[in-house]
């Protein structure tokens, strides 16, 4: 019998991840390698940046399309030199806490079939002494399952279900971590943007993969445009590029980016299909129930989904 | 070419201030993915597996359909079924080599769920976990076993459906349940030649539970009572003079505690399980056992995944070779395994390698297993393993043999 022992043997796919920022997986993205009024200081644009952020990621319902593959350049035209691996998640988010900076969050797998039921409900907390708790629901097994998360930042960073995008480019919420200086301002893809430089702090330096940060922050939307990330060694790592901005509720979000690592020459890209923000979620939703209960889950949604946009 | 020429023209990042702004004359554009091209809910599987070891070999193609859908306002259906196409020498179904091949169909769910205020009912062809250390079976016992499926691969279908009706209501932090099976079910560990056990489960009657699930920051803590029969029938001598055997299913009651305790990237397990008045097989008395199980699991920094445990339980004397039978305990004897495992994932999660190694103490027995998943796109996948066995004490059995077995399947799910 210790045979079924074997089951370990299944979905060990990024336990630990930051789910809420699955859903609005741009914005988050977004503020999560910025980590932070009028020439504001650097430190004042990321901070604005972040909480941009996290207000889209507030009471959030949202289906997003995850595809990654090798590419290769031709005629200026970014290419996938492979069939592009492609998942398909939909997610639910809410920000609590008087800052707005805990979060309960509940994605979906929706594809490939293979994963397709896949559930994974996330509470974590702004306060780095409380433990990230998460729970998986295997759909082989039809079973919750707790996971130890730990804080999340005490661990390499992980692959966003296999894609380029990890749990650190997920994060939101750090801007304290982090040195800024104004390298740049200017007119940029005709927009203006400031262009700020981010270095770790020592208590940062230590959980990242990344030596420095450099952003193109859109002047009039704070909204990144465009992120380079460096190794530690200062070698330019990652680029992410956002597009398709769209302003909702108030709030300015990227449905689409594109993340291209320049070390394994594989890209992934995360286009938010639709989205709906600053919904009103029954906190029921967000429990264990919702990853169990499929007719509760699937009512609700289906409520949900009428503020689409 | 391109390779060197996208390297060169994403890496050439702007090192000065006057090329910060330049624009980067690139796009990349997703494909478009085609929401119409296959029925929300509907997934296909085409599998192969292959297992050859020492004194078992099984080749087994199968097809296999699930449907998902919400029918109505608060309702939620599914079905799962597969058929099987079992090949001459499937010996892990057949067990014999010399019979012919044969198809087998196999409803492992067919359920409806209904939803109202802070509850569900679900009713029909379901399958239901308890515990929490995984590979142990101290409170895990409501939902019998499949043993003629390989325990290498897709584990999920391991298990045998019941046909049960359960209901679950939720609360701020806590979770009760309740299922009731009509008709209880037994494992089965053949296709052919079960008339002893279609007899023995014709004569069931029903099972029923109840379990109490507390959720605390951290900690969750569940209660569990049931009334249920024992997966297989007891062998028993009726009579002094002269003796017969005659087989009986055990019908007793198990009160269950799960804890489950997270702190940080560890998580610690316990499930104990205490079964009242199981029947022992040979003597036909009645005893009562306790069963505790112990386990862990651990994430490294660098995101490898160890696991652990012991688990005691009382063996029944029928599975262990008669000279190691004292004269003191001719029922069950006490058995602790001991179970250590890692497991990570490569190559963009494509990859997924994992070891594990079990050991009975007092028996001798001990199996090492590596198994490996490859995931080739979003359709195919490609599992192996290799496990080795040494039987120690206990009796050879169909399931388990002396030496090496390897296990190769190819699954295609759309």
């Amino acid at each position: 019998m210790w045979l079924l022992k074997n089951a370990k043997f299944t979905y060990h796919r990024s336990p630990s991840l930051n789910m809420q920022c699955l859903m609005v997986a741009t914005a988050c993205l977004v503020s999560a390698l910025t980590q932070a009024d009028q020439l504001p200081s650097p430190q004042t644009i990321m901070d604005k940046v972040d909480q941009q952020a996290r207000e889209v990621s507030n009471a959030t319902l949202s289906k997003s399309q995850l595809s990654s593959c090798d590419f290769a350049i031709k005629n200026k035209k970014v290419l996938c030199t492979e069939t592009p691996r492609v998942k398909s998640i939909e997610s639910v988010s809410k920000q609590l806490g008087e800052a707005k900076k805990d979060a309960q969050s509940i994605s979906i797998v929706l594809e490939p079939a293979s994963e397709s039921g896949i559930g994974m409900l996330t509470y974590s907390y702004d306060d780095s002494s409380k433990d990230t708790e998460s729970w998986l629901y295997l759909s082989a097994l039809g079973k919750v399952k707790r996971m130890a998360s730990g804080t999340g930042e005490d661990q390499e960073p992980v692959s966003l279900f296999g894609s380029e995008f990890t749990t650190e480019d997920m994060e939101n919420g750090n801007t304290d971590e982090y040195d800024y200086t104004l390298l740049q301002s200017g007119p940029y893809k005709s927009r203006e943007v400031w262009v700020i430089e981010a270095k770790p702090k020592p208590i940062r330096y230590a959980k990242t993969n990344y030596g420095k940060l450099i952003y193109w922050i859109d002047q009039e939307r704070y909204l990144p445009l465009k992120i380079q990330a460096y190794d530690k060694r200062e070698t330019l790592h990652k680029r992410i590029m956002a597009t398709e901005h769209e302003q909702i509720n108030g709030h300015w979000l990227s449905r689409d980016l594109t993340i291209y690592n320049l070390k394994r020459q594989r890209l992934s890209n995360m286009k938010t299909e639709k989205i709906a923000v600053n919904i009103k979620i029954d906190p029921d939703f967000l429990t264990q129930r919702t990853l169990t209960d499929f007719a509760y889950r699937e009512q609700v949604l289906e409520s949900l989904r009428n503020y689409f946009q | 070419m391109a390779k060197v020429a996208a390297l060169f023209f994403l890496a050439s990042a702007p090192a000065l201030a006057e090329d910060l702004l330049s624009d980067d004359d690139f796009s990349f554009s997703a494909q478009a993915t085609d929401e119409s091209s296959w029925p929300d809910g509907l997934e296909l599987s085409v599998q192969h597996l292959v297992t050859q070891g020492k004194k078992t070999q099984a080749q087994r193609s199968s097809i296999g359909l699930q449907y998902e859908s919400a029918l109505w306002k608060g309702s939620y259906f599914r079905i799962e079924n597969h058929y099987r196409y079992y090949w001459r020498g499937d010996t892990l179904a057949l067990r014999s080599d010399r019979e012919e091949p044969y198809g087998r169909n196999k409803l492992s769910q067919l359920w409806l769920q209904q939803s109202s205020r802070d509850c569900f009912v679900k009713a029909g062809r379901q399958s239901l976990f308890w515990g929490a250390v995984e590979g142990t079976f101290a409170v895990d016992q409501v939902t019998p076993f499949d043993f003629t499926e390989s325990l290498f691969t897709d584990y999920a279908n391991i298990r045998r459906g019941q046909d049960m009706i359960r209901g679950e209501c939720f609360y701020e932090r806590s979770t009760w349940q309740a299922f009731v099976t009509p008709q209880a079910t037994l494992s089965r560990v053949r296709h052919r030649d079960t008339e002893v056990l279609d007899d023995a489960e014709d004569s069931l009657n029903e099972e029923f539970g109840l379990a109490f699930q507390q959720r605390f920051e951290g900690l969750d803590f569940s209660l569990m009572y049931a009334r249920l029969y024992a997966d297989l029938p007891a062998t028993i001598i009726g009579q002094p003079f002269p003796p017969m055997l005659y087989q009986s299913v055990s019908r007793y009651d198990l009160f269950g505690l799960s804890i489950v305790k997270a702190l940080g990237r560890l998580l610690l397990e316990m499930d104990l399980g205490y079964q009242r008045d199981q029947l022992i097989s040979i003597s036909g008395e009645q005893e009562n056992q306790l069963e505790i199980a112990l386990g862990f699991e651990y994430t490294t920094s660098g995101n490898h995944q160890l696991n652990g445990g012991v688990w005691r339980y009382q063996l029944d004397n029928t599975q262990v070779k008669p000279a190691q039978i004292s004269g003191s305990t001719p029922g069950t004897q006490h058995a602790t395994q001991l179970t250590a495992g890692w497991s990570k994932n490569y190559l963009n999660d494509d990859l997924t390698m994992s070891l594990l190694g079990s050991w009975l103490t007092k028996q001798d027995q001990s199996r090492l297993t590596v198994h490996g998943s490859f995931q080739i796109d979003d359709y195919w996948q490609v599992s192996s393993a290799l496990a080795y066995t040494e039987q120690g004490n206990l009796i050879q059995s169909p399931l388990l043999v002396d030496g090496w077995e390897a296990s190769m399947e190819l699954k295609l799910e759309i």
